[in-house]
């Protein structure tokens, strides 16, 4: 019977006997819930060692890189464009006529191998 | 079978607060109550068993703080927890309704109270009265419910239903008075 209200008679005491005789499945259950619950914290230890090697690694690539001497700088090559738009018009129609000119002459190899 | 454990479960109002208790222990001292105020929350053992290792999993993450929060803390968690479930379980139930379908009946009452060594009168009696409450809890407003099975089953204070609750112990107060009123008219059965 419930201290509060009388009209809800045994309420309380029916929740606690229902606590006090969980089945033997779901004590096994909430058991190992709460031993896979207090395990996390050493798996995130262990996945913490991941991100700790990441950083060991660069920091040895930064102290490699600061340590090795500087290789001689290249200079790259520079290009100059200095032919106008007609010159390269004129370059190129002259190597697509002499392009198609030679296809329209050239030997066209057959299955025995031979030109046709 | 039934019952081999239960000196673990923590008398009406003795939950753990003390400062000295290890996460582990609180864990096992309120374990079974959480799973019960689950599953009357619920209707629903797998998912109540499931709310209750969700919200002991949530709780690890506070485990630096005070142990007297824990309390307080755990209770809010598996209330939401509890919520979520609910929630979802609202959309599935709409869903296969319109389907045509009906959701899987829940487990035999009877089952859930299993204890070969007793009355089988009063066994049945029990189940009876389990499945009532349950159904009378279900059809509540959701804060009536709270307020109801975290202070007058789970047997704490208004302080720490309020904190629980994430309001003032004025609303736990109303919460509770109206959750009271309903429940009255639902279980005249038990009278």
């Amino acid at each position: 019977m419930t201290s509060h209200d009388p009209h809800i008679p045994h309420a309380r005491d029916l929740f606690n006997r229902a606590s006090a005789r969980v089945g033997l499945g779901a004590a096994q259950r909430l058991r190992r819930a709460r031993q896979h619950a207090l395990q996390p914290r050493q798996r995130a230890r262990r996945a913490g060692l991941v991100p700790a090697g990441a950083f060991a690694a660069a920091v040895l690539a930064l102290g490699l890189a600061w340590w090795m001497p500087p290789r001689p700088a290249v200079a790259p090559d520079v290009i100059t464009v200095t032919a106008s738009d007609e010159e390269i018009d004129g370059l190129m129609a002259e190597e697509d006529s002499e392009l198609y000119a030679w296809l329209a002459d050239a030997p066209v190899a057959t299955r025995a191998g031979s030109p046709q | 079978m039934a019952g081999l454990d239960a000196p673990r479960v923590m008398p009406f109002d003795a939950a753990p607060t003390a400062a000295a208790i290890t996460l582990d222990q609180f864990l096992a001292g309120v374990e079974r109550r959480a799973f019960r105020m689950a599953e009357l929350a619920l209707g629903h053992r797998e998912d109540a068993l499931d709310a209750v290792q969700e919200a002991m999993m949530k709780l690890v993450s506070y485990r630096e703080r005070p142990s007297e929060e824990w309390t307080p803390l755990f209770w809010s968690i598996l209330r939401r927890q509890v919520t979520d479930r609910h929630r979802r379980d609202t959309v599935r139930r709409g869903v296969m309704a319109v389907l045509g379908r009906k959701l899987e009946p829940s487990e035999d009452p009877l089952e859930m109270l299993p204890d070969p060594g007793e009355d089988p009168a009063r066994r049945h009696a029990d189940g009876e009265a389990w499945a009532a409450l349950g159904r009378a809890l279900r059809k509540l407003p959701r804060r009536q419910r709270e307020a109801y099975l975290l202070r007058e089953l789970q047997g704490l204070d208004v302080a720490q239903t309020a904190a629980a609750m994430g309001c003032s112990d004025g609303s736990v107060k109303t919460h509770l008075s109206r959750a009271m009123s309903a429940l009255r008219l639902q279980l005249e059965d038990w009278r």
